[in-house]
């Protein structure tokens, strides 16, 4: 399904993953645990080719995500879930929805902005999936954080993607939209056998939904087994509690959390 | 004990300036540089306080001239106010045309290389830093007398100035719904339509508003240079000596100008 091999990525000056290799089997529910900048998002972008590696391999359903001529057709299987959801502001919810379609229909008439009975009525569906569908025809803004991420499930669902990913999905939201974020990504996960990546910096929201945890520290994977495996000693060699000023960033984080 | 830290300071501490002599130095030079730049630019326009006094007289009497108004030529101009204002909604429209391309092509996000943004932007540079009458006198060469040439001219001027504004907002606008879209495997035309204009659209339509606005003030002139419109009645009356039948003409220019702003506002405020 996924399949990383010896991936390098380096900004100008600063290494952000060294030497990735983990793959990931059709069906599972992987969550990347680790502080921020600790290069989750780097990694996630890899795979849908948002961000182009340095070296190294990414496969995604057989398809070399990075030497493929249609990336748009390696996308098109990949939903994705942003932590600043991403949604098109002035569009209605029914409209973001509709972008996840996009892909799956004719551009000149999609450009003159029509779109098949079908496509209206399967993403209304997917609204509903997330219990957003008496918002439809809301403007997007108008929605609160938690809504609006629903909302960016909603249009992930509506490519009828075999893989997810979500980007610290809930680190700008209160803990219950979060849980409800993360319900609803464990139903899809379920009921419709997508595997879900999801990258998280919460261990605790990480041991309540993940079956398995890649913990990752200053761009290397550190820790790779089933959820229930990891022990106090793991998390503090993902979070290098001992040292300083990391750790003062995550309490931060977590303070944050909390009051949001 | 310690003693509390100032919890508030100065962003740059003020240097007294009499203090140091290099200072001091430095101020007068400058203060000496501007006054020289304002007095070489009075002498090369024979700005002369007596000049404006010994002419006083004359503004006096070509006002009283201009007094009062000729109102029996006011259905003569009805016709060329008309095309006072079909002339800047068609140099606007032509203008919005041009600009969705030029503003694309001149945005460093959506455009597709360096030679086409640098040229593209030079082009834009251009067009707008040549006036719109120098454009109707090259028109008129060009396509003859009448308010087409007037319309070209708007059309090519307004480019410039609208191009520049639609392609600084694209440069401008959140990103991540661009990301979002293209990894959904939307083409580049769907991430145009459905991420990138509807950011822009609210500040573009305003500006277009603005730029008809301003094009009828334009427009309003462009007769001079005999491009159609009102101006060639203000050119015919001054160059007749007609003071009175001018007066008539400027006050309708007035009128027309506000009732454009106003229309321009109204349909703002409806659509935004």
């Amino acid at each position: 399904m996924i399949e990383i091999s010896n991936l390098y990525k380096e900004y100008t000056g600063t290494k952000a993953l060294k030497n990735i290799n983990f793959a990931v089997k059709p069906g599972e529910f992987v969550v990347l645990l680790g502080p921020s900048g600790a290069g989750k998002s780097t990694l996630l972008r890899c795979i849908n080719g948002l961000v182009k590696p340095t070296s190294g391999n990414v496969v995604v359903q057989g398809v070399q995500v990075h030497e493929t001529l249609q990336l748009e057709n390696v996308r098109r299987q990949v939903g994705m879930i942003f932590q600043q959801f991403n949604l098109v502001k002035r569009l209605t919810v029914l409209e973001n929805v509709l972008c996840g379609r996009l892909a799956h229909t004719n551009v000149f008439t999609s450009c003159l902005k029509f779109f098949s009975q079908q496509d209206i009525d399967y993403a209304l569906h997917c609204l509903q999936r997330v219990g957003l569908e008496h918002k439809a025809y809301q403007r997007a803004d108008q929605l609160s954080g938690g809504q609006q991420q629903r909302v960016g499930i909603a249009r992930a669902l509506a490519q009828c993607p075999a893989i997810v990913l979500a980007d610290e999905p809930v680190a700008s939201l209160d803990p219950k939209s979060a849980d409800r974020v993360l319900d609803i990504l464990q139903s899809i996960n379920k009921q419709d056998a997508i595997t879900v990546v999801v990258s998280l910096h919460n261990i605790e929201l990480a041991t309540k939904y993940a079956e398995r945890i890649v913990g990752i520290r200053e761009g290397a994977i550190v820790f790779d087994q089933s959820a229930t495996l990891l022990t106090e000693g793991d998390v503090e060699q993902i979070y290098g509690m001992a040292a300083g000023p990391e750790n003062e960033e995550i309490c931060y984080k977590q303070v944050s959390y909390a009051h949001a | 004990m310690p003693t509390p830290k100032p919890n508030c300071f100065l962003l740059k501490p003020p240097i007294p300036w009499f203090k140091s002599t290099g200072a001091m130095l430095k101020q007068l030079t400058l203060i000496a540089l501007c006054l020289g730049i304002y007095i070489w630019s009075a002498n090369g326009t024979n700005l002369s306080v007596a000049e404006l006094a010994k002419g006083l007289p004359n503004i006096i009497d070509i006002l009283g001239r201009m007094l009062p108004p000729n109102i029996s030529i006011l259905p003569r101009l009805i016709q060329p106010t008309i095309e006072t204002i079909q002339i800047s909604i068609w140099g606007t429209t032509l203008a919005i045309f041009a600009t969705l391309p030029f503003g694309l092509l001149a945005a460093r996000n959506t455009s597709p290389n360096v030679f086409l943004y640098n040229s593209s932007r030079f082009i834009l540079n251009a067009t707008r830093s040549i006036s719109e009458i120098i454009f109707a006198l090259i028109f008129v060469a060009a396509v003859g007398l009448g308010p087409f040439p007037g319309v070209l001219a708007l059309a090519f001027h307004s480019v410039g100035m609208l191009g520049k504004f639609l392609a600084d907002s694209i440069e401008n606008i959140d990103h991540g719904p661009v990301e979002a879209l293209q990894a959904t495997g939307a083409s580049k035309w769907q991430v145009i339509t459905y991420a990138i204009l509807p950011q822009v659209l609210p500040d573009f339509v305003t500006l277009c508003l603005y730029r008809w606005e301003l094009n009828f003030r334009s427009a309003t002139i462009l007769g001079i240079v005999g491009a159609g419109g009102i101006g060639f009645e203000l050119i015919t009356s001054m160059r007749l000596f007609m003071y009175e039948d001018m007066t008539t003409i400027l006050i309708v220019v007035l009128v027309m100008v506000t009732f454009v702003d106003y229309v321009s506002s109204y349909i703002r405020a409806k659509i935004l």
